[in-house]
């Protein structure tokens, strides 16, 4: 198995490591971002396999990212796991229209973040 | 360890310090730059290997000479446990001819310097090392509370159903399981072993008949002080090292239960079993256990008074009906008979739940008010004069009032008080006619009717069911609903109740 790439966007550092460690320790390579600007920089540069984003972020929230990025899964598609503590029923419908994207709720279980991606990839946990 | 950002950070600075850097690990090993794509003279990395275990054993700066004229030095890194790796620095010398080394001033006047620098630079690996060990450890600490955390709001959104139930129990555990990191995790109930619950991850004792009789000996060797005391958990660290507890398993394992008991009573133990002896039970695990233990208490609890409450009601309705027909010796069984055909009908048109429920209290007091309606009037034999009439007719509105306080009874009160409406809106009490009655109540009219009319009462005997059968489609549209009728008459077919009485009957 070739190793996979994964994008932890969130302007929480807290966020941004333990998901960092977690998946780092299964074996996975990590990029982080603040905000939707960097992350799209940097998904566009390198294309990764997953993308776990919070919502409410300074500069470019997690909506328009997902919005911007979702044209590039047309070409190669990856999973985008947006996670957020925000409570807004309007949340589960745009994220239903986007493709292989899905809405966790804070308090996230990081152990099921790893198994979402694990059965995306169709690997056994 | 994490390197990369390391490795850069030495990568830039070799040409500016005219210096190559390597770093070496205990085992001899060269961690900096990849050995694979390092290509230094094998003699000089022998012997750059040499300085780095003379580094590593005295744990202080050393520096040399390979071939008389490449000049190396090494510096300890070191962590709270001492020395992990050798920050070695070497510079190749340029000149072809072997120098002796004091022709080489840039180098041994500043041996001194030299060994600052090395320090300098191995105590800022060593700080951005530890730094980033410390986050590693944060972040993993931080992740067990995000489980603990997303653990807990996955409780309490299922204690919030609040009936206590098989598979509630063994949600509740699968998800103490998942988050804890244990094999397996359990709940016995001395009382009611219907309900213990067992969640593991593999089947790891092959000693015992049935899975759960290991954990049911690990509850039942629990030490009698214990109990006593009323101890809120008990812990076993290491079964090798405890003399009740070794012999239960040949694999090692460790054990933590809490009770799970309420100001009600003891109802039981809730508990985790794991076979990784790295690791141990957390303070944080027990807390976690204990809450959880808490919250299906008072579940528990919750389910055995609502229980004790139902039960309450169904005697209390017993009691009831059996006041009405000690009272009038005719309508013996009536109310049971015409709960019987109203929930066959209710189910059949659809009914669920709570109006299924309400029915069913309804349709066997429907009767309830006669009560209060004196005996001389209920078992007259003959006609009743109308003043007479009038008291019988008052029956459903009594039975109302005697209930009307039983809150728990509220739903199934409009079923009692228009049970002798009519179809055609000229029943009583309240005149209502087709929709308007409520639906339990035009059920409730339709058995009673069909009962009525084929048992025995003080004015007339019995006419046969077919007779009876007859007489309630007659009377569907003006007395009876008809959409009702129709569903009666399909389940007296499909039931075989008729035919069961004609051989009774020959």
């Amino acid at each position: 198995m070739t190793t996979k790439t994964a994008l932890i966007v969130d302007d929480e550092v807290h966020i941004r490591r333990v998901l960092e460690v977690k998946l780092k320790n299964k074996g996975m390579q990590v990029m982080m971002a603040k905000n939707g600007q960097e992350a799209l920089d940097l998904i566009q540069e390198n294309r990764p396999d997953v993308v776990i984003t919070d919502i409410n972020m300074p500069i470019m929230d997690g909506k328009t990212l997902c919005i911007l990025t979702n044209p590039l899964k047309k070409e190669k598609t990856f999973l985008t796991i947006v996670v957020t503590a925000r409570i807004d029923p309007q949340d589960n419908i745009w994220i239903q229209e986007l493709q292989d994207t899905i809405l966790l709720e804070k308090p996230f279980s990081p152990m099921e973040i790893l198994h979402i991606i694990q059965s995306y990839r169709g690997e056994p946990n | 360890m994490e390197l990369t950002e390391l490795q850069d950070f030495l990568t830039n600075l070799t040409p500016i310090s005219h210096l190559h850097y390597q770093v070496w690990d205990l085992n001899g090993q060269m961690l900096y730059p990849d050995p694979d794509q390092h290509a230094e003279d094998p003699a000089f990395t022998q012997a750059i290997r040499g300085l780095s275990a003379t580094v590593l054993k005295e744990n202080r700066y050393h520096h040399d000479l390979f071939a008389g004229r490449h000049f190396m030095s090494g510096y300890p890194l070191t962590n709270g446990k001492g020395p992990f790796g050798a920050l070695i620095a070497y510079k190749v010398a340029s000149r072809p001819q072997a120098a002796e080394a004091s022709d080489d001033p840039c180098i041994w006047r500043q041996t001194m310097e030299m060994e600052k620098f090395l320090g300098s630079l191995a105590k800022l690996l060593q700080d951005s090392w530890e730094a980033r060990e410390e986050v590693n450890d944060l972040a993993e600490e931080l992740d067990q509370s995000f489980e603990d955390l997303f653990l807990y709001g996955k409780i309490a959104s299922q204690i919030k159903t609040l009936k206590f139930s098989s598979s509630m129990l063994e949600g509740l555990i699968n998800s103490l399981l998942i988050n804890l990191r244990a094999d397996a995790a359990f709940a016995i109930f001395p009382d009611k072993p219907q309900y213990n619950t067992l969640v593991a991850q593999q089947h790891l004792n092959t000693r015992y008949r049935n899975h759960m009789e290991f954990y049911q000996k690990l509850i039942d060797s629990i030490p009698a002080e214990v109990l006593t005391a009323e101890d809120k958990y008990y812990i076993v660290n290491r079964s090798s090292s405890n003399p009740t507890y070794g012999p239960l398993s040949p694999t090692e394992y460790r054990f933590l239960t809490v009770r799970i008991e309420h100001e009600e009573g003891f109802y039981g133990w809730l508990g985790l079993v794991s076979f990784n002896m790295n690791e141990i039970f957390r303070q944080g695990e027990l807390q976690l256990l204990v809450s959880l233990a808490e919250q299906l208490s008072v579940v528990i609890a919750n389910t055995n008074l609502y229980h004790d409450l139902e039960l309450f009601i169904i005697n209390m309705v017993k009691s009831l009906v059996f006041a009405i027909e000690a009272k009038d010796v005719y309508t013996r069984g009536h109310s049971e008979r015409v709960s019987r055909f109203s929930m066959q009908m209710g189910k059949k048109l659809g009914l669920t739940g709570k109006e299924l429920d309400a029915l069913r209290w309804a349709s066997i007091l429907h009767d309830i008010g006669k009560i209060g309606i004196p005996e001389s009037i209920l078992n007259k034999p003959g006609s009743l004069t109308d003043e007479e009439y009038e008291v019988i007719k008052d029956h459903p509105a009594k039975g109302f009032e005697i209930l009307k306080p039983v809150e728990q009874l509220g739903y199934s009160l409009p079923g009692i008080l228009h049970h002798h409406e009519r179809f055609d809106g000229k029943g009583y009490p309240s005149r209502l006619a087709g929709e308007q009655i409520p639906l339990a109540a035009r059920i409730i009219a339709v058995a009673d009717t069909f009962d009525a009319i084929s048992s025995t009462r003080s004015y007339r005997s019995a006419k046969s069911y077919y007779k009876a059968l007859a007489i309630v489609k007659e009377v569907a549209g003006s007395q009876l609903d008809p959409e009702i009728v129709t569903v009666f008459t399909q389940i007296i077919d499909e039931t075989g109740y008729l035919l069961e009485e004609v051989s009774y009957a020959n």
